[in-house]
């Protein structure tokens, strides 16, 4: 009976790994703009938290526990690859052919690993403050710290100043309200 | 009385939609009132659209062709399959005699490039263990400072794995540091102990975010050490 409720299980949490597949995917190429290792990695986690299915059998633990899962992997696959593994996005980012797509991704690149992460994981992973904070295993004030400065960072490498609203005499010519 | 939400970080978790909903009313109050506060909530929730959109389409992987499709070229793949093994072999071969090749063509063994050191601890010893990060942290301080290359593996089974185990260790803060201060240092946690932990005493074991999980972690010392990496038992 016990061998049925693990296949189950098994089964079960596979399907819901898979439905959040191409969500990982994106999460980790946004770290490394590898696609491969992205396909890679996701798979490799996907493999570890099936495995060790008792570890993360609550359900509202799996998000945490599959990116805690791919996280250690990249940091891994860092320390492994670390004078071959480069982070060019010039290179990398040629296919992408939209501007803005191009524009971004290169300022993404330009952010530090964990403002990096902390973006990704918000922006594309779709997890709350404190899905976030155990990934990382950071507070909520270091968090916001790192989520803060990254946007402005990001502001400023993505909106120039003719992209603002112009004023004259002090007075807005557009506002959302 | 709180204060307005008027800081950057309540923008921020405005538009991550992270607010209560006293916050919530407060920041839309607010919104209503102030332009800029208006462009700087717009600036975000263009900023979190535009990093949506430009991560929304990923490079296409190359997908491997699947046992249905393979049915008409297989005669073909075997053939290129066997090639790749018998290569494979070929040049494992030739890798795993390097050194002595190397040796009988230039009359030395060549200098490994990089010190790899496994450190295998196998109990749960506060003062050992605090040596034994001093001593971690003094090579690798050491090889950073001479620009020298280094890898450590810390292995962690038996006892020995408390130091990996949240609510069980006392060096959590320690090794995060390390961690985040040192790339090149690595702690695995073996996974027959997790899972005899767990056997016997019923318990889930929580790790350290900055633990990896090794099959076992005798087994990683033997393989390491078949790869040239120097092993110390702590």
């Amino acid at each position: 009976m016990n061998i049925v409720c693990r296949i189950c299980r098994t089964w079960i949490l596979r399907q819901r790994i898979q439905a959040q597949q191409a969500q990982l995917e994106r999460v980790v190429f946004a770290w490394s703009h590898d696609a491969i290792l992205a396909r890679r990695l996701v798979q490799a986690a996907t493999e570890t938290v099936v495995r060790d299915l008792d570890l993360f059998r609550e359900g509202e633990r799996l998000r945490i526990a599959l990116y805690r899962t791919l996280l250690a992997s990249f940091r891994q696959y860092q320390r492994d690859y670390r004078e071959v593994l480069s982070f060019a996005p010039e290179e990398k980012m040629s296919a992408a052919r939209k501007p803005m797509v191009r524009k971004v991704r290169q300022a993404f690149a330009q952010l530090d690993e964990i403002p990096r992460l902390i973006v990704s994981l918000a922006d594309l992973g779709g997890c709350s403050y404190k899905e976030i904070e155990c990934v990382l295993d950071i507070s909520r004030a270091e968090l916001l710290e790192h989520l803060c400065n990254a946007r402005v960072q990001l502001k400023s490498m993505l909106f120039s100043p003719m992209a603002r609203p112009q004023t004259i005499s002090g007075q807005m010519l557009w506002s959302i309200k | 009385m709180r204060a307005p939400p008027s800081s950057y970080e309540m923008l921020v978790s405005f538009a991550d939609g992270e607010l209560d909903t006293h916050d919530r009313e407060l920041l839309l109050t607010l919104l209503d009132l102030d332009s800029e506060l208006n462009r700087e909530v717009w600036e975000l929730r263009k900023l979190k659209d535009m990093v949506d959109i430009s991560y929304q389409e990923i490079p296409a992987v190359p997908v491997q062709t699947t046992r249905h499709q393979d049915k008409r070229n297989w005669c073909w793949q075997s053939a290129m399959a066997l090639s790749v093994a018998a290569l494979t072999f070929a040049f494992y071969l030739l890798v795993s005699h390097a050194d002595t090749l190397s040796q009988r063509v230039w009359g030395s063994t060549p200098e490994l490039a990089e010190t790899r050191i496994l450190l295998h601890l196998t109990r749960y010893d506060t003062a050992l263990i605090e040596n034994l990060l001093d001593e971690v942290e003094f090579l690798l301080q050491a090889n950073l400072t001479a620009e020298r290359p280094i890898r450590i593996e810390v292995v962690a089974n038996g006892s020995g794995l408390d130091l990996l185990r949240v609510g069980h260790t006392h060096f959590a803060e320690r090794i995060r540091r390390l961690h985040m201060d040192y790339g090149n240092v690595t702690f695995a946690a073996c996974r027959n102990t997790i899972e005899r932990l767990q056997r016997e005493t019923g318990v889930l074991t929580e790790l350290l975010p900055e633990a990896v999980i090794v099959n076992s972690g005798v087994v990683e010392a033997i393989q390491r050490q078949k790869q040239g990496w120097a092993y110390i038992d702590v």
